[in-house]
């Protein structure tokens, strides 16, 4: 992680039109995201926020435009660029946690670990447990994913995804359903992958309270606009964000204003 | 003591690439009994998890092998890592209900025991399922019963089976006519290869290769799609709603396959007959003589008779079916073992019917 060149951004989205088969849902899609930031991905439920996490992990390609992570470009042709390469450089963790079944929690964890470090299996399991001991589950180490609560289960996909140290780190709605006290366990242990281990975090979620106490920025999505409405900090799209509807999501307001208000 | 002269001295990015850069150069064959080391982190500038795990690791392991290790001016960052991981191990030893080593297999006898204790109550289970769905037959006739899912349910487990259940009657009576005919030839009998098969297939085999071809479609296609009801929590939101899931989804499968059933079965007998009449006629017989054989030896009653186990035997294949995608598990893995054990539970709940309606026709002189 270290050697790699951090004035290179974390993920560049130039020009990317994002949707399913043909059917466009947001036409020009513009940002970058530099290292070791916390962002978070907001806009309306149905907006293409998924849609839009699934194009930059590669598992859906776009309609068009590029997508780079670590510089890499996604997009590109398997013979052009290691699609392994580009899978390594992150982390995901999907909003059901997407634990396998049949394996237990730390399983889940060495998983990644005894597949592609190349670390013998003691060093494996040591790391594993201590991703489990940093998402607070060492006690539930070969507990079956059915056997722990829903927020167990985000932390177990959390240190599952983290597992190799990967660059940049994807997380799909990962405080929802979970109570404010694992919520801001959740929030401190995002901040100090970000602070202290150098990750990229991006995050999709509506949690405001999470937003406003780890996001360095935010990034709104808009299918009106066809792509990003605007983007800043917390406070900046909390209070003085020229478009009303932002200003209404922080606000927690109700509010059926036209896109823009004024600018 | 085995003093180690020079201390190990950590990169200054002790990350993934530097741990196997130092195992290559045999860090871990320092741990060894009476050895002493010297981990020094004072470069160490950059540390991820698998820096970490490595130096709690070696230490972890020179200290069970009996030897002494220090580790020497370790970063805030890297202490933070170990310490963390020391304290959670700590608590997690004094919590009486963590899950800290893989559970043990259970032995021999405790796992024959045990899995004759699960089946003894399934068993009963199994019995109140019935009862349930026995008692809620006569909705059928109500205006709750859901005429559209129990044709959906019979256009799938029926309709679209009748390809399949055909060529597989047409081959079975193709083949069984075969290999009749050549030792009924050596004496000269090979003329009641028509009345054998009519016998085999209007009684029994039509109807069996129907049966264990629905268990094997059907029952295991009722588990899946209940059982992943069940995951999806879809069960549980019909019950919270206070619909009954035996009602509402039980019902038109069962309803679907115990119509079904019985109709196949004349599609695989007159497929196999069509088929045993195929080899008659390249030995030479007429259409007419396969008929006269089989007017003389198969009755019409042979026919109703088959066609009462066809009932009962869809009835039970697609309860089966349903049964097992009901009490299905949560996971993935668990539709999988609903889906087999529905398959299996019905190929031996069959060859159990067969042997009753064998006994029971057999007392009633049929």
């Amino acid at each position: 992680m270290a050697e790699l060149d951090r004035t290179i951004p974390a993920i560049e989205c130039r020009h990317v039109a994002s949707g399913y088969n043909g059917n466009v849902l947001m036409n020009d899609i513009n940002f970058t995201i530099d290292r070791g930031e916390i962002v978070f991905l907001l806009g309306g439920s149905g907006c293409g926020k998924s849609t839009l996490l699934k194009h930059i992990i590669g598992q859906v390609p776009p309609i068009s435009g590029s997508i780079r992570i670590l510089g890499r470009e996604v997009t590109a042709d398997a013979s052009e660029t290691d699609p392994l390469q580009i899978l390594r450089s992150f982390g995901m963790m999907y909003q059901s946690g997407a634990l396998f079944g049949n394996l237990s929690v730390l399983e889940n964890v060495l998983l990644p670990l005894q597949e592609f470090s190349g670390l013998p299996p003691e060093v494996c399991e040591t790391a594993a447990r201590m991703r489990l001991a940093q998402v607070g589950l060492l006690t539930r180490a070969h507990a079956m994913p059915a056997e722990l609560s829903g927020g167990q289960r985000k932390r177990t996909a959390i240190a599952r995804a983290m597992a190799l140290d990967p660059p940049v780190l994807f997380l799909d709605e990962p405080s929802a359903g979970l109570d404010p006290i694992t919520s801001a366990s959740l929030d401190e242990l995002i901040r100090h992958l970000s602070r202290k281990l150098g990750m990229t975090v991006v995050i999709i979620s509506h949690e405001l309270a999470s937003i406003e106490a780890i996001a360095d920025r935010a990034i709104y999505l808009d299918r009106r606009v066809g792509g990003v409405l605007d983007q800043g900090s917390p406070h900046y799209l909390k209070h003085q964000s020229p478009y009303a509807e932002i200003r209404a999501f922080f606000n927690r307001q109700a509010e059926c204003s036209p896109v823009k208000e004024s600018l | 003591m085995d003093c180690q002269p020079n201390p190990l001295i950590l990169p200054p990015c002790l990350d993934q690439s530097a741990v196997l850069e130092l195992l290559q150069e045999g860090a871990f064959s320092w741990v060894k009994p009476g050895v002493q080391v010297v981990i020094d982190a004072t470069a160490v500038r950059h540390c991820d998890g698998a820096g970490a795990a490595f130096v709690w690791t070696l230490r972890d392991q020179i200290g069970v092998a009996g030897g002494r290790c220090e580790l020497i001016h370790a970063s805030p960052e890297l202490m933070r890592y170990l310490d963390a991981y020391d304290s959670a191990r700590e608590a997690a030893a004094k919590d009486p209900e963590a899950n800290l080593k893989a559970p043990v297999p259970e032995d021999l006898i405790t796992a024959v025991g045990r899995s004759v204790c699960e089946r003894i109550a399934g068993f009963g289970d199994a019995l109140t399922f019935l009862g349930e769905v026995m008692l809620s037959l006569p909705l059928i006739f109500s205006r709750h019963f859901r005429r559209a899912d129990a044709l959906l349910a019979f256009v799938r487990c029926g309709v679209q089976a009748v390809p399949v259940v055909s060529l597989i009657g047409f081959l079975l009576g193709l083949i069984l006519a075969f290999q009749s005919a050549i030792p009924l030839q050596m004496f000269g009998a090979e003329g009641f290869v028509g009345g054998l098969i009519g016998i085999a297939l209007v009684r029994e085999l039509g109807l069996i290769i129907t049966a264990i071809l629905m268990a094997g479609r059907t029952a295991s296609s009722f588990a899946a799609e209940l059982g992943t009801m069940k995951v999806n929590e879809e069960i549980d939101a019909l019950e919270t709603m206070g619909l009954k899931p035996v009602r509402f989804l039980v019902l038109p499968r069962v309803v679907a396959g115990t119509l079904a059933l019985p109709i196949l079965s004349l599609f695989a007998t007159a497929s196999g007959l069509i088929g045993g009449w195929f080899v008659m006629h390249i030995l030479g017989f007429s259409v007419s003589y396969f008929v006269d054989q089989l007017q003389s030896f198969v009755s019409f009653g042979d026919l109703i008779g088959s066609e009462c186990k066809a009932i009962v035997f869809g009835f039970t294949v697609a309860t089966v079916g349903c049964r097992f995608g009901l009490t299905a598990g949560r996971d993935a893995g668990a539709v999988g073992t609903a889906t087999t054990s529905a398959v299996v539970t019905g190929i031996v709940l069959l060859a159990v019917l067969e042997g009753l309606f064998s006994v029971i026709f057999y007392a009633m002189g049929w």
